[in-house]
């Protein structure tokens, strides 16, 4: 039988017909379907025994403990531990992603250097070796006794064992500086104490017990702090009785997330704190609603002979006088003064935003003043002291090296700068680290994890393993009112290419032939953090937190420093004791800057009073914002950062908010774009109509960039921050701008 | 008639044969069989002789936390030394538990990365047995072999073995279709992040 091409085509008709019969077309479906979904190169976690770890964050200073999750040995999950003493509970957004870090694809692997090739900044590989050498020679360079030519490391997370080394290591060089950042949260902390005659020892705030805090622009409700000790704070308000709630008054100008869910907020016009503070100051005086007797006995400036005293300022501060400046009421004035006397104990906390930077000195200062006058100070729901951390180093070696913060370090005076790899969470521009830097020859060694932010303006980078990767130590919180101590665990191995920011400084102190600390040179990282684990046992005091079994037992039970270290290694925390009330030394409510009655009359006056000849050329005010642990790209999740771009939760890096009146007035568009121009130079920004956006500031976000994690970022990403003012203090806050599309 | 009918012929002949490709060949060619490291009598273990029940060795921690397969320290804890004849028991005790090393078992009802599924609440709070998703599995002599999807590498579990998935029992299956058809009969929510968190 002759078969012909007619009975091929109806058996391959046949065949299409019944394949359709079979699984074969369905299955075959399902199966592209999923193994599109299942490619080679898609990370999978481990399969492996579920296990459970605990340990502590250290992706910024706040110290939250967080539980594990881990398939085998990769962590794949994050969350709060569960009556942590330090977080309650809570992790913030940025430690729920903290895992992902170590994949970061800005992470850097090795040493780096920055070189130019073809007009472009990139960052090519270099040995160890030849870093170290290059530091070593700029050292040697270094004149002893001359402090325009200082070696500055930079620590934004000052107070734990790696803060202790360097400042030993920066005492065998010429010239060493130790800095640190503006704590926000502690600002106003750091100010008090400079007002105390004499040291009086770290203080924190009694959040637990207070009535009513006033805020100038601190995110009090949105990462403040230890975000878990506001929410528990918050929390528990429910349950008590109206009358006895705290009362919480944002005075900001704009309308952040703390200013939404304030009971008060006091929409003051940009950059106008100190105004609206000695306008305060003066109500409480001349109604005799402040702690007459503690004034009376501790302020060496309230009344003197030379009418310079803090009285004389205060008294140009009327309410009238000050709303003229701030933009407010002066009934408001006078009844947001009241109401703070009238809910005592009070707390009067400054700061500032993460994105937008701390408030200046003076503004801090008549912040802090409005804490003295109200007698908070060492009181139950004020200020209160607490100890410090027991450290070996404290009590066998008294640094010599000084510590200021980096806004105090005269300008153009470092010749080299290494810049730790801890973040604060804040925003830091590039601009402030340029003022100081000398201006030819100055070398910049960064020791970040990431090739983000500060470190793409490095010459060098030595990349430090990233969280997760290294054992750290972290301290209490600025803000707390008892010391803590905790471990971060080395959960992760490190890449090859890391280096121990310890092991560093070593190699470092031996290239360059400076006489570093004998005990430290023979020494491991996790050596010097067990000494300070067993001068804590060897203190006896408080109690230690165990992360497995949440319970809480006296440091007295633990059997040995080694059990102690077990725990805290083990994701544990200790907590001190209450520190004994401490009796108050004099104070001085100007400051003792020098110039303080004419530097505090002068911020009165408002920050743009200043520069009065740029109103007419800059019709807008700029006024940077961001939240806390994500104002730059280095030490967030990308992931996180995707779901926050297709969310619209939080504005990223390029987005900005005007007032729909103003907006209409100058052209832009809702969801337009437009150009801002400062003095500093332009950005290309899209703009968003807010009502509750003040009339002719334009706010704009200092958040990550997404391009930035596609793009290097060494190609020169634009920042909002680049187009900032820095005032002479090194402010930020507000900035003359023009806009046009 | 048979010329008449020629090409009706041809074109049922190339249905039938792709009816043939289709049921039997296909799922041979599809499907690629493993045989497990060494064969485990679950007749033997939950039987009399050894008595135990599936929550002994398939057990829940305090935290509610299922351990799916026992690591071989369990296994260790009985088999120290041989207590029978059987070579896949020699192969045990010598090979795995005398190394500390665990039994690269291929697990037939694994789900993909992007289903959750806890255990903890099926077993415990919705009281459904184990039988009710994994058959008699615990009461065979042997382990059958591992059949993985060449092109998703999916146990045959997942589909099920009836390819058409029409199944004659309830526990062929373990698409996302059978979990939400029981969730539906229970009355229990079928919420898209129930599973795919």
């Amino acid at each position: 039988m002759k078969i012909s091409r007619r009975d091929l085509f109806k058996f391959v008709g046949g065949s299409a017909v019944g394949a359709f019969l079979t699984p074969i077309p369905w299955k075959l479906i399902d199966d592209a379907a999923i193994w599109s979904q299942n490619w080679s190169w898609i990370p999978r976690p481990l399969h492996g025994e579920i296990r459970t770890k605990f340990t502590t964050c250290t992706l910024c200073p706040a110290g939250c403990g967080a539980r594990v999750r881990c398939v085998g040995d990769q962590p794949v999950m994050l969350t709060g531990v569960t009556r942590h003493p330090v977080s309650r509970g809570t992790l913030c957004p940025a430690g729920l992603g903290g895992h992902h870090l170590p994949y970061h694809p800005g992470r850097a692997l090795q040493p780096l250097q920055r070189v130019q090739k073809n007009g472009k900044i990139e960052f090519a590989p270099v040995s160890r070796e030849a870093v170290e050498a290059a530091l070593a020679a700029a050292i040697s360079r270094l004149k002893p006794g001359t402090p325009n030519e200082s070696i500055v490391i930079l620590d934004q997370q000052p107070g734990r064992t790696i803060s202790r080394v360097y400042r030993r290591f920066l005492e065998s060089v010429p010239n060493g500086v130790y800095v640190t950042t503006s704590a926000l949260g502690g600002d106003t902390l750091c100010v008090l104490q400079e007002m105390m005659e004499k040291p009086y020892g770290p203080v924190g705030y009694d959040l637990e017990n207070t009535r009513m805090i006033l805020s100038f622009g601190a995110p009090l409700l949105d990462g403040w702090g230890t975000p878990g000790r506001m929410m528990e704070i918050i929390k528990a308000q429910g349950s008590k009785d109206p009358d006895y709630r705290l009362k919480i008054i944002q005075v900001e100008t704009r309308q952040s997330r703390t200013a939404s869910f304030a009971d008060e907020w006091v929409a003051i016009n940009p950059g106008t704190e100190a105004a609206f503070a000695l306008g305060l100051a003066h109500v409480l005086i001349h109604e005799n609603l402040y702690d007459q007797d503690l004034i009376r006995r501790k302020a060496i400036d309230f009344r003197k002979k030379d009418g310079r005293a803090y009285l004389n300022l205060v008294e140009q501060f009327t309410p009238e006088y000050a709303a003229g400046i701030s933009g407010i009421a002066p009934d408001r004035i006078i009844a947001t003064a009241r109401t703070l006397a009238q809910n005592a104990p009070a707390i009067v906390i400054g700061g500032g935003d993460p994105g937008g930077g701390p408030l200046g000195k003076e503004e801090e200062t008549a912040i802090a003043g409005l804490n003295l006058l109200l007698g908070g100070i060492g009181r139950p729901g004020g200020i209160v002291a607490r100890r410090e951390v027991p450290d070996i180093m404290s009590t066998s070696h008294h640094p010599t090296v000084p510590e200021m913060e980096i806004r105090d370090v005269p300008d153009h005076s470092i010749r080299i700068l290494i810049l730790d790899a801890a973040e604060s969470g804040n925003a830091l521009p590039w601009a402030l680290l340029e003022r100081k830097l000398v201006p030819q020859g100055a070398l910049v060694v960064s020791l970040s994890s990431y090739l983000t932010g500060l470190t793409k303006h490095a010459g060098y980078i030595i990349p430090a393993p990233t969280y997760l990767e290294s054992i750290q130590d972290v301290p209490a919180p600025i803000d707390a009112t008892t010391a803590s101590f905790s471990l971060s665990s080395a959960l992760l191995t490190a890449p090859a290419g890391v280096t121990e920011p310890f092991e560093w400084v070593k190699r470092l102190a031996s290239v360059a032939g400076v006489p570093f600390v004998e005990e430290a040179q023979g020494s491991t990282y996790e050596a010097q953090l067990k000494n300070r684990v067993e001068t804590i046992y060897r203190a006896k005091r408080g109690t230690v937190f165990s992360s497995g079994d949440g319970k809480t037992v006296p440091i007295a039970e633990i059997s040995s420093a080694d059990q102690l270290w077990k725990l805290l290694s083990e994701g544990g925390c200790w907590i001190d004791s209450k520190a004994e009330t401490k009796p108050m030394p004099n104070f001085s409510l100007l400051g003792k800057t020098k110039d303080n009655f004419e530097r505090l009359q002068v911020a009165g006056q408002g920050r743009l009073s200043r520069e009065p000849g740029l109103v007419a050329a800059f019709g807008f005010i700029l006024m940077p914002f961001g939240w806390r642990g994500a104002t730059g790209n280095g030490q967030i999740s990308p992931l996180m950062t995707k779901l926050f771009q297709e969310s619209g939760l939080r504005k990223l890096s390029g987005q900005t908010a005007v007032n729909p009146e103003t907006g209409r007035a100058f052209g832009l568009t809702d969801g337009g774009q437009a150009w801002i121009e400062t003095e500093k130079g332009a950005m290309k920004v899209e703009v968003r109509f807010d009502a509750a956006v003040m009339p002719r500031v334009i706010e704009a976000a200092v958040g990550p960039s997404v391009e930035a994690f596609s793009t290097a970022e060494t190609q020169g990403t634009q920042n909002i921050l680049d187009l900032c003012h820095l005032d002479d203090d090194c402010a930020w806050r507000v900035t003359r701008a023009r806009v046009t599309t | 008639m048979v010329v008449k009918n020629r090409g009706r012929l041809i074109f049922l002949a190339g249905v039938l044969v792709m009816l043939v490709v289709g049921w039997f060949g296909f799922p041979r060619m599809l499907y690629q069989k493993t045989n497990q490291p060494i064969q485990f009598s679950h007749r033997v273990h939950t039987g009399d002789k050894a008595g135990l029940t599936c929550e002994d060795c398939h057990s829940f921690q305090a935290d509610g936390r299922f351990n799916g397969i026992p690591s071989i320290s369990k296994c260790g804890g009985c088999h120290v030394g041989l207590l029978g004849n059987s070579p896949d028991e020699k192969v045990l005790v010598e090979k795995y538990v005398a190394t500390n090393t665990e039994i690269p078992w291929l697990v037939y009802s694994r789900q993909p990365e992007n289903a959750y599924f806890s255990h903890v609440q099926h077993v415990r709070l919705a009281k459904i047995q184990c039988e009710r998703c994994h058959g008699p599995h615990g009461a065979g002599d042997t382990l059958r072999p591992y059949e993985s999807d060449r092109l998703t590498s999916y146990s045959r579990d997942i589909w099920g073995h009836s390819l058409s998935r029409i199944h004659s029992e309830v526990w062929d299956g373990k698409k996302m279709d059978n979990c939400a058809s029981c969730h539906e009969q229970r009355g229990v929510s079928n919420s898209c992040l129930l599973c795919h968190k």
